[in-house]
């Protein structure tokens, strides 16, 4: 690289600032030079406080915070008053409740620097070689309501909020166990953030809890932002539309599969938690299943089955039907359908693609709106849709039923992650009916079943309890037997205690 | 050997292995042929050769006792020499390989004739062909699950079969071995080669995980089959009169006709496209272990680029040619007779050979091996 003075002068400088950077800064004597070090990390940053007293002894002090992420009143009743009223010695400070209590001792400048930029306030004291953190911080945070995702009847309507400590503390509060163990991570480069694995010690079988843990710390990126991300990055399987954790809002959920041994993934900033590892089935359980009557709850199971067959095949199953084996009619139910055919021109491929986008199309416009406009959005999408295009001869009535019929199965199935990858599984199936009729769908059929056997989640088969089969878990797979039958957890966790009530020597 | 070991399939999985490598294009054509043969006493030959296959099958599985922590390929190039051991293993990948492209032609024919008359033969084949790479790529352990899933979603087919058993006439059976034991004998023949599909043991064996209850699996998977086939003819054999099952080619296809619905009729053609799922077993299964063996055979690992060439192959040839009803049948007596070797006349062969030289063989080779 040629020699040119601006380079140089580039190079030279940024190796520089690399080189301080470097050099850990530790709390000095003198309060000045800490607030000059302060001042020059944090500058162009108006929100930062540094607020500048003197003790009742006469010494010169500081505490530093940003506004709005740190409780003020407690910085002002609890540090700085009782320092200007009590305080009389820099011993004394060093041993008053004040700080005895709440503070943590800390000489390193970077320490202090991530503890303010994470809203707890930092007391600086002249004379002192190490600084007083406080944990003041105090974010704003949303209160706690039902998530308006997972919508429920019966049953509590509390919902995990955005921030990590409450969300402990909610899972806390229905297993009340000493067993309840929660291993803390720090994720992200830029931006520090905790995810937290919580578990049930004696339950949840070590190696998958290792497995988490691995794939969790060798996570490089800069700041995560979304769970989804987490998600994304910590899958086995990339090529796959199929989720592969179970994301939920509700403590309830996650609680109940924390007794199954698995394990809750929570990260800070996100209303949901993240449950690994998870089988196909475990998408089309709700909560709510345990809250009522076993029958009941059988047939409403036994209904997402059919309609996740139906949200899969039916669109598929029609076209290759009118298609290609019109034969498999009989003539009475043919010539109703030929009728309601008679003026469409395309073929049904496109006659289905045409409704099942428009279908989309407006979900997606309704999912962003506001209520009122979304209103308006499903007026005019169900008369264009429904009664315009039939008029106009563009579809006929029995495609625009059977794309109804779809969409309202898909969206029975109770996580939104499964009812989007059963939408998208719908199209290629669609396709190869169009092309090969029945068989196309059952080559497309088996490729769906190989795809789903063949995928791991955190090690353990996607395929369970069907492939490899556990008869024993069946009583709460695709049916439900009364729950004083539910006597052992699911072999899908791969849980270390199978027996639900038994308790490991000391438990509780 | 590690690849064994990652790969295990549970005892389950290997006993619906067995049965739904059995049961494939048999039960589609078996009856007309056992009529034709032997007549209405044709069930008895079905439970005949029922014995007969469960007992050459459990001489596999002595014979996979008898080395043990080998492959049918290390052991026959153990005790038979390099040059002889591989030239029998070649016989065995060559009826395999050959059984293999037969099986699915024979899919891709059946199809066109009943389902998709417009479609050209190599279209077919490329759909059929995809998921048996898809499948074949995922290995033995993914393999042994598909077995179980199909085998679950399609156990309702069987009893679908009830309803024509209904519209039977049961006096077709009487009287009861009319035409002495010759024409049961005769039936065998063909029967025998309907539980083909139980050498696949000799590749299974070595996945196995607990191969002390091989035995008892390999019973009950074939009497899994020889239940289907006896269904199958049975009621084949009391809806249709003699004369007209021997004029039907496809006669439980037809059979299927006849159930219809206020929605539905021409069932056959639904069960047909989804019977092609249970039926995707046999080819994966034989595909499978056909492009394993020949790896094994010239010291290659076993890569998803082989089965794709291996597969092309049957695309490129059925370009070229498709083979008719007259050629499949044809090609299946040819197999029968290869497979007959295999799956019969070897392992009793080997187990004898073994059971006079092994020990004299191993003391040979541990000597040569302690010189060395």
């Amino acid at each position: 690289m040629p020699q040119h003075p601006f380079f140089d002068r580039s190079f030279s400088r940024s190796s520089k600032a690399r080189n301080a950077e470097q050099t850990i800064p530790f709390v000095q004597k003198s309060l000045e030079k800490n607030l000059q070090w302060i001042q020059d990390e944090f500058h162009t940053m108006p929100d930062l406080q540094i607020k500048r007293f003197i003790t009742n002894q006469g010494i010169n002090a500081a505490v530093i915070y940003f506004e709005e992420i740190s409780d003020k009143m407690m910085i002002f009743n609890d540090i700085i008053n009782q320092l200007v009223q009590q305080g009389s010695s820099v011993q004394q400070i060093q041993s008053s409740t004040v700080i005895a209590n709440k503070g943590e001792n800390t000489s390193s400048l970077i320490d202090v620097e991530q503890a303010v930029l994470k809203g707890k306030s930092t007391l600086f004291i002249e004379g002192l070689s190490s600084a007083y953190v406080f944990d003041t911080a105090d974010f704003p945070i949303r209160n706690i309501e039902e998530p308006n995702v997972e919508r429920t009847i019966k049953g509590s309507h509390d919902g995990f909020v955005e921030s990590h400590g409450k969300n402990i503390a909610l899972l806390r509060k229905y297993l009340p166990s000493r067993q309840l163990k929660i291993k803390q991570m720090k994720v992200g480069k830029r931006g520090e953030i905790k995810v937290s694995l919580m578990y049930l010690e004696d339950v949840t079988r070590p190696e998958i809890l290792q497995e988490l843990e691995r794939r969790i710390s060798q996570i490089d990126i800069d700041v995560i932002i979304n769970i989804g991300e987490l998600q994304q990055l910590i899958s086995d399987n990339k090529f796959t539309v199929l989720p592969q954790f179970l994301e939920t809002e509700r403590p309830g959920t996650a609680a109940m599969e924390i007794l199954d041994g698995r394990v809750a993934i929570i990260m800070d900033r996100s209303p949901s938690v993240l449950i690994a590892p998870i089988h196909f089935i475990g998408f089309l359980k709700t909560k709510d299943d345990y809250n009522i009557n076993w029958i009941i709850a059988s047939f409403v199971r036994f209904l997402r089955y059919i309609s996740l067959a139906v949200g899969i095949l039916l669109p598929a199953f029609y076209i290759a039907t009118i298609s290609m084996h019109f034969e498999v009619i009989p003539l009475k139910l043919l010539l109703s359908i030929g009728e309601s055919r008679e003026r469409v021109p395309f073929p049904p491929l496109l006659e289905a693609l045409l409704m099942e986008f428009a279908l989309e199309m407006l979900r997606e416009a309704g999912l962003r709106l506001p209520t009122s406009i979304g209103q308006t959005v499903s007026i005019v999408g169900g008369i264009v849709i429904g009664q315009a295009a039939v008029q106009a001869g563009v579809v006929s009535n029995i495609m625009v039923i059977v794309v109804s019929l779809t969409a309202i199965c898909s969206f029975i199935i109770p996580y939104y992650d499964m009812s989007a990858a059963v939408r998208i599984i719908r199209f290629p199936m669609m396709l190869l009916a169009y092309l090969f009729g029945y068989v196309g769908i059952s080559v497309g059929i088996m490729f769906l079943l190989i795809h789903i056997i063949s995928m791991n989640s955190i090690g353990v088969p996607y395929g369970l309890p069907v492939t490899p089969i556990r008869l024993y878990d069946w009583k709460d797979a695709f049916f439900k037997l009364p729950q004083r039958f539910l006597t052992t957890r699911p072999d899908s966790a791969r849980p270390i205690q199978k027996r639900k009530s038994q308790l490991s020597k000391r438990g509780r | 050997m590690s690849h064994m070991q990652s790969n295990k399939i549970s005892n389950l999985q290997f006993t619906l292995f067995i049965a739904s490598t059995q049961i494939g294009l048999g039960i589609l054509y078996i009856p007309r042929d056992l009529m034709r043969v032997a007549g209405t006493d044709g069930w008895v030959s079905v439970i005949l050769s029922w014995i007969l296959a469960t007992t050459a099958n459990l001489i596999i599985i002595q014979l996979m006792k008898r080395i043990p922590g080998l492959t049918i390929r290390t052991a026959l190039q153990r005790y038979c020499g390099k040059w002889i051991g591989g030239l029998f293993y070649l016989f065995i990948i060559a009826y395999l390989i050959f059984f293999s492209f037969l099986i699915v032609s024979a899919a891709v024919f059946i199809v066109q004739v009943w389902i998709l008359q417009r479609i050209p033969a190599y279209y077919i084949m490329l759909l059929l062909v995809a998921p048996i790479f898809y499948l074949c790529c995922k290995g033995v352990k993914i393999m042994g699950r598909y077995v179980e899933i199909t085998t679950m979603i399609s156990i309702w087919m069987p009893f679908l079969l009830f309803i024509p058993l209904y519209r039977g006439n049961l006096l077709y059976f009487l009287p009861l071995i009319k035409d002495g034991l010759l024409p049961i004998l005769k039936g065998v023949g063909s029967t025998l080669f309907f539980f083909l599909g139980f050498e696949m043991t000799m590749f299974l064996y070595p996945y196995l995980e607990t191969k002390e209850k091989a035995s008892f699996n390999v019973i009950v998977a074939n009497t899994i089959s020889m239940s289907v086939l006896m269904l199958v003819t049975i009621v084949n054999f009391s809806y249709f009169s003699p004369t007209q099952l021997m004029d039907t080619l496809w006669p439980t296809l037809s059979l299927l006709r006849i159930i219809t619905f206020p929605f539905l009729e021409r069932l056959e053609v639904i069960f047909l496209s989804f019977y092609l799922v249970s039926f995707s077993t046999t080819w994966v299964t034989y595909t499978f272990f056909s492009i394993y063996g020949l790896t094994g055979l010239f010291k290659r690992s076993l890569l998803p680029k082989h089965f794709f060439y291996f597969l092309a192959l049957f695309v490129i040839s059925s370009f070229f040619f498709t083979l008719s009803y007259n050629d499949i049948m044809r090609y299946v007596k040819y197999s029968n007779i290869l497979g007959f070797f295999v799956g019969y006349v070897f392992p009793i062969l080997f187990i004898s050979y073994l059971y006079f030289f092994q020990d004299r063989i191993d003391r040979r080779r541990q000597t040569c091996d302690q010189k060395k």
